[in-house]
């Protein structure tokens, strides 16, 4: 299958289940360029581990599904056309950035900027006090590097892999009023925001153990660093727990390491928060040498790990159901049979 | 779908290796401690591990653990109901890591194999059910000293030795009495136990509040306050390192206020692993201020040059409002 077939079918795939992996696909190029895209702001459904489906609100475009991914280089301009299909205003707004436009109700609207510096970003609708995002209108803007492919940064760490996991809270209460009473309700829960309760916890719009899959899960031999971009886009301070390898701190909030990175087991993120972090795959550190010395190889035994968050009430869907919460696999001493499509994209450059 | 109450089936220990160090813990599920709430003294119900080579006290947190950095440990664990040990910041085999969904349960006997590679401050705790099981208790301390034993931290700087005149270990949580009636499974097999939501009424540090705490010692009802407890109340001299090591145990965020008298605090070394360079607290309002989230740990150093006792604050804070749903405090004593 060539790259342009998978794209359409994981983004397709994407929309209807588990969501939120598909990429803006663009072609090599040694410096800035105008990029365009089409976003629509409509709702749709989202299956919940338990079946339940919400209605959510969410930005979407027909190749990249919902909550998408965009790839640009930093110093591109991006030209957003922004269909709002719904009965409420929306908006598009870069968190902790200037970048932001409306988008008024059942209006078109385009809308450009310069893309920041290299990084992670969280894109989003800022109206009311975060009901709109909550209920489901954010995505992910990755800047690379100009003509870089395998760091975060320039002067940054060296990765094989990269992986983005966008991290959201559903409480149904609030779908369901908004399915309910129209778009308009949003306007209304602003007002009562403290009545927000998370019912489910999502890492790329899917609960575990959905979050098997190859844009989500950790996988590589010993040696291959991945990347892994953070951004909670939900409600609720979480802390993201790394088993089978410490990770290392590459950038919060657009503030990047470059020479000396802390070394995490946990990683706070506090509502709209990007974090960028390094797993480095190193065999994990804790295993005793001599079980090396008995006979375990870890390229035919890979060793398997959960990344849950800590707020162990985000462990759950539906008030119960440990662990099918915000929680996703490591696996360590092997291969992914299916690049994550972060990584398949920018191999492009 | 995997069933999150699998059938457990503890396999012997792959690769069985001489241990340098081993630990026996057994489950308890009867641990009681007296809380006031609201005014009134309740029973609180905790779960948690004894160590039954020891006094077999049931004490909440569980008794701590110490080894020194290289040594080969084992964990010897004795549950007649689905439990596990998952040492946090242990970086073992999948075998080894206590987490059933990856390898297996225990009901009955397992013993954990794995190496201390980097002093540090870390914890145990049981990952069965864990929204719920820790919650209830299960977790105490586990600290690796350097290769020379307790009395110098790595920290500030990798390989740079700090000596400390007086340690304290803090393990602060947040409780909600109201979870005491679930099941050990509630809702593993889906339906709605409430376990999304948590209404804290009990605030802790190492198992004690600010209010009378009533706990067993050699079987004896003793009653304790955060104020002055011993292991949490710190008690120096002016011009004593001390080393304090936070262990957030509880699921919501927990800003830890020290007052600027103290002097500044140095953050030397997190979750295990020491810093290349110190970080100081910030001040705010003569508090040196840092919040803390579920599961870090934070090695805090400090050399107290003024006498007076200092009362160190933690706010628990809603896991979304952010608002102050509660505190704990103690004292920095210093002569
Ligand atoms: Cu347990
Ligand atoms: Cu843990």
């Amino acid at each position: 299958m060539d790259r342009r077939g998978f794209l359409k079918l994981s983004g397709g795939a994407a929309a209807l289940v588990a969501g939120n992996v598909a990429l803006f696909s663009w072609v090599p190029r040694a410096g800035a360029a105008n990029v365009t895209i089409n976003l629509s702001i409509a709702s749709s459904n989202l299956t919940m581990i338990d079946g339940r489906v919400l209605h959510v609100l969410s930005y979407q475009n027909a190749t990249l599904g919902i909550q998408p991914t965009i790839v640009c280089q930093e110093g591109d301009t991006l030209t957003i056309t922004l269909n709002n299909t719904l009965g409420t205003n929306s908006a598009f707004a870069i968190a902790n950035t200037d970048i932001r436009t409306d988008a008024a109700a059942n209006a078109t609207t385009t809308f450009s900027f310069t893309v920041p510096s290299a990084g992670t970003y969280i894109f989003h609708d800022d109206l009311n006090n975060g009901v709109n995002r909550v209920l489901g209108l954010h995505g992910t803007l990755v800047a690379m590097p100009a003509g870089v492919k395998n760091q975060p940064f320039a002067g940054g760490p060296t990765f094989v892999r990269q992986y983005k996991w966008l991290l959201g809270n559903y409480d149904p209460v609030w779908c369901d009023a908004v399915q309910a009473n129209g778009d308009n309700y949003v306007a209304s829960l602003a007002n009562q925001a403290d009545s927000f309760e998370p019912k489910y916890f999502t890492i790329n719009g899917a609960s575990f153990d959905q979050t098997h899959n190859a844009n989500t899960e950790l996988m590589g031999a010993v040696g291959n660093a991945a990347l892994v971009r953070m951004l909670n886009a939900g409600m609720a301070v979480h802390s993201m727990h790394f088993h089978g390898n410490h990770v290392e701190v590459c950038s919060i909030n657009h503030v990047n390491h470059a020479d000396y990175r802390k070394k995490k087991d946990v990683i706070p993120m506090f509502p709209l928060d990007t974090r960028d972090v390094l797993l480095p795959f190193i065999s994990p550190p804790d295993i005793p040498l001599g079980e090396f010395a008995r006979g375990l190889d870890l390229a035919t035994s890979p060793q398997h790990y959960p990344m849950h968050c800590h707020t162990e009430l985000s462990q759950t869907a539906g008030g119960g159901f440990y662990p099918h919460g915000m929680h996703t696999g490591i696996v360590i001493g092997k291969e992914p049979l299916t690049e994550p499509d972060l990584t398949q994209d920018v191999a492009q450059l | 779908m995997m069933n999150a109450a699998m059938v457990p089936m503890e396999p012997p220990t792959p690769y069985w290796l001489t241990p340098d160090v081993r630990f026996e813990r057994e489950v308890v599920m009867d641990i009681t401690h007296e809380y006031m709430i609201a005014g009134e003294p309740h029973s609180v119900y905790l779960w948690g591990f004894i160590d039954p080579t020891d006094t077999g006290e049931k004490t909440f947190p569980s008794p701590p653990m110490r080894v020194k950095q290289g040594q080969i440990v084992h964990t010897f664990l004795k549950a007649s109901h689905i439990h596990t040990i998952h040492h946090h910041g242990i970086e073992p085999t999948t075998h080894n890591d206590g987490v059933g969904h990856y390898s297996f349960d225990v009901q009955g006997e397992y013993t954990y194999q794995w190496y201390a590679s980097q002093s540090g401050t870390y914890f145990y705790h049981c990952h069965v059910n864990t929204v719920l099981h820790a919650e209830m208790g299960m977790y105490g301390a586990l600290i690796i000293d350097p290769p020379t034993g307790p009395g110098t931290v790595e920290g500030d700087g990798i390989g740079n030795f700090l000596p400390y005149d007086v340690e304290a270990i803090w393990v602060v949580d947040e409780l909600d009495s109201s979870w005491r009636e679930h099941s050990e499974h509630a809702a593993l097999c889906g339906g709605d136990a409430g376990l999304n939501r948590l209404y804290p009424d009990v605030f802790v540090i190492n198992g004690i509040s600010n209010e009378a705490t009533v706990l067993k010692v050699g079987g004896i009802d003793v009653t304790q306050f955060a104020d002055t407890a011993p292991g949490v109340a710190v008690n120096a001299k002016m011009g004593d390192r001390v080393l304090i090591r936070y262990i957030h145990a509880g699921y919501f965020p927990q800003k830890v206020s020290i007052p600027e008298e103290l002097g500044p605090v140095k953050v030397i070394a997190e979750d295990g692993r020491p810093l290349a360079v110190a970080e100081t607290l910030d001040v705010v309002n003569d508090q040196s201020t840092l919040v803390i989230t579920p599961a870090e740990r934070k090695e805090f150093y400090l050399i107290p040059t003024t006498a007076g006792s200092f009362r160190v604050t933690m706010e628990i804070q809603h896991w979304i409002t952010r608002r102050v749903v509660g505190t704990v405090s103690t004292l920095i004593n210093v002569q």
